[in-house]
């Protein structure tokens, strides 16, 4: 009797010490992504310098496995119940939003940004900050290759593009560096993205609410040419052999490593090239297949909260002071060379102590050469523009049958069925 | 009085296999707490879901090959290794290794060898033969990747068994075989191979339940791809189940392949008991 009270005493005592210590802080689960760009060190200052701003507040930080996969691996959390506070924008947020799993910002909360709307609006409200942007279609190239080539200008229009292509395999240099195995299909489907976001979604503004209302399948006229030029890169022999070996992080070493000329990738890619890099890196935008001046773009990326937070007031405000820090901005620049969405943020003051490459003032030059529509980023839509849930999945395994020779033919009635499976 | 073994069974194995045929007739979705009662539509759609029969293909394969391959390198291992000595106890230990680690970790390790610029390609070219074979990025090559990732562990795991099977063969049968003039392949014929039956046994149906329900490993190797070439149904389930947001529809495929993968086994045991009634 003795000892069980005993244990009794104990046990009260050690959950009261337990219950007080947590009403001290404010716990929120934040979840971000790790990148060679961006590791966990990126993370930890960033979370350390918003924090200072509420002390009283402790962040528990969540990884994913690959951030290819963060919208799959949040999907687990929250039909186990562990759906974080706060998590970092950066999968299709919009199955999310339909879902009422995010809650939406208030104005008041996006008077920091300079384009609040980003990405879009849903149903006439942000739920996820417009933190950054990216610039998504984007071709960095081999000088030197070029060079060597006798390609003396950056190609201006598709044909120009192909006509570099040849030249570049003539020379006996691989033109595309692309690729994307296992967990990294994403960026096997990144030539297509943008291709897709360049030549159908941003010619045609009504193409994705008929493709979801399934007035319209993949069998357009414009998506198919959209397939058929990246099959056309494949089918000539201008991509990489071991593209379907790759993961991200070899891709991006590949091209690095001087193995291919040009390599169709997002603007955050320039974070990743040396100051004192061995060949000069050089970057033009990915021309439309009509020549329409277009730029696949992505505001976004910033933290969106979750609606079934026990502290939405907590985490909102925590969302906003981490996307409109300017120390993470200017961090975030150098890393990853994404173009702060932040009214604060000055180039000039705020970048000093920080050696910018140079290949990050070109992107920005690119962003805002007047004249050039700013057209979304495909698969990455919100609201009636949204794919249905598992499409998305669909176009960056169907981008890996294209790279391992699939026909389009194959390809678009792939994309077809599934589309059909979904509706 | 229910025993403590039926209540853990009941919670662990029964209760979710009977949650998986409710859920199977009804249209799900954990994202939106969608619960719609749709009879057998799920059933009908998956007669038609090329994904699923892509998937039960690459399964039936890699559960033929992982048999065949286990059970006669296992065979020869054991006989290799069933000597009494230091240095054939150090070759058991060696070669039981594989099958102690996790197969997530045997996955990245295959995926470290395999990738174009990895170890085994390296030293063809070390060879001076020529490779520029892509293990895991050429379709044709993927599967196989995946069969060699799966045989190594399986290997280790069917020569215990085999080298456990063969030490319980009465000695005075292997005596009276060496008195009659038995030469070694006699030997394995008439004696060694109808004794090991039971073993053949255990090996096949674990086998069986092993790659019906492959998963990590070729998530760690390929992660499905090339496109879906290397897709297993546990794969397709999950991505059913959780990319697509149609957690009903990947019931009612957990509950076809419970069928299948339960009726193979029944078949299996049903042949290879009476085989080994017959020895």
């Amino acid at each position: 009797m003795f000892f069980i009270k005993k244990i009794l005493i104990f046990i009260s005592i050690y959950l009261f010490s337990t219950a007080s210590f947590a009403n001290d802080k404010i716990e929120l689960d934040f979840m971000v992504f790790e990148t060679p760009n961006l590791p966990a060190e990126f993370w930890d200052d960033a979370i350390a310098r918003t924090v200072e701003e509420f002390p009283q507040y402790k962040i528990n930080k969540l990884v994913p496995p690959n951030v290819g996969s963060m919208g799959d691996y949040l999907k687990q959390l929250q039909a186990t119940d562990q759906f974080p506070d706060v998590m970092m924008s950066n999968f299709a947020v919009a199955e999310f939003i339909e879902a009422g799993l995010l809650l939406p910002f208030e104005d008041s909360d996006l008077v920091k940004f300079s384009d609040p709307v980003g990405l879009g609006l849903t149903n006439g409200r942000q739920y996820a900050l417009p933190m950054i942007t990216v610039v998504e279609s984007v071709i960095f190239y081999n000088k030197t290759m070029f060079q060597e080539a006798g390609i003396s200008k950056e190609p201006k229009t598709w044909e120009d593009l192909e006509n570099a292509a040849t030249k570049l395999a003539n020379n006996n240099t691989t033109p595309f560096i692309v690729g994307g195995a296992a967990g990294d299909s994403w960026a096997a489907a990144w030539p297509l993205m943008d291709l897709v976001a360049l030549n159908v979604t941003g010619k045609d503004d009504n193409y994705l609410k008929d493709l979801r209302s399934g007035d319209r399948n993949f069998s357009d006229p414009l998506m198919k040419d959209a397939i058929d030029a990246y099959a056309n890169l494949v089918s000539s022999g201008w991509t990489n052999s071991t593209a379907l070996s790759l993961n991200y992080s070899e891709l991006q070493q590949t091209f690095l490593n001087g193995e291919g000329a040009m390599y169709p990738m997002g603007s955050f890619f320039a974070g990743a090239v040396p100051l004192d890099h061995p060949f000069e890196i050089g970057v033009f935008p990915m021309p439309a297949l009509d020549g329409s001046p277009r730029l696949v773009t992505y505001t976004s990326g910033g933290p969106a909260v979750s609606a079934l937070t026990e502290h939405p007031e907590e985490a909102r405000k925590f969302a906003v002071e981490f996307s409109t820090n300017v120390k993470t901005n200017a961090d975030d620049l150098f890393r990853d060379a994404h173009i702060p969405n932040n009214k604060s943020f000055d180039l000039e003051r705020d970048m000093k102590g920080y050696e910018l490459h140079p290949l990050i003032f070109e992107i920005i030059e690119i962003l805002q050469t007047p004249g050039l529509k700013h057209v979304p980023f495909f698969t990455f839509e919100v609201g009636d523009y949204a794919l249905l849930p598992g499409m998305q999945s669909e176009v960056f395994a169907n981008s890996q049958e294209i790279l391992s020779g699939t026909s389009t033919a194959e390809i678009i009635d792939n994309l077809n069925s599934k589309l059909l499976e979904l509706q | 009085m229910i025993s403590p073994g039926l209540i853990l069974f009941s919670i662990l194995i029964l209760f979710p296999i009977c949650l998986t045929v409710i859920y199977s007739f009804f249209k799900i979705s954990f994202l939106t707490n969608q619960y719609d009662f749709i009879a057998l539509k799920n059933f009908y759609k998956l007669m038609y879901k090329k994904d699923f029969f892509n998937s039960l293909q690459i399964v039936i394969l890699l559960t033929i090959i992982a048999i065949l391959v286990s059970n006669i390198m296992g065979i020869i291992f054991a006989k290799l290794f069933n000597y009494q000595n230091k240095i054939y106890t150090i070759l058991r230990i060696l070669i039981f290794t594989p099958f102690i680690l996790s197969p997530i970790v045997v996955g990245y390790i295959f995926a470290s060898i395999l990738t174009d610029n990895g170890i085994l390609n390296n030293f063809l070219n070390y060879l001076s033969i020529s490779s520029q074979i892509s293990w895991l990025g050429n379709p044709k090559y993927a599967l196989v990747s995946i069969s060699i990732a799966l045989c190594w562990q399986l290997i280790a795991f069917c020569t215990v068994i085999y080298i456990a099977s063969l030490k319980n063969i009465p000695k005075e049968l292997e005596d009276a075989s060496r008195i009659d003039g038995a030469n070694g392949i006699q030997k394995f014929r008439y004696l060694d191979w109808p004794l090991l039956a039971p073993a053949v046994t255990i090996n096949t149906v674990v086998i069986l339940i092993s790659t019906f329900k492959l998963y990590d490993r070729v998530l760690a190797l390929t992660g499905g791809g090339p496109g879906r070439s290397t897709e297993t149904i546990a794969m397709l389930i999950i991505r059913t189940a959780f990319n697509e947001n149609r957690v009903g529809f990947a019931s009612s495929m957990s509950l076809l392949l419970l069928i299948i993968s339960g009726a193979t086994t029944f078949i299996a045991l049903l042949y290879l008991g009476k085989r080994e009634v017959q020895n």
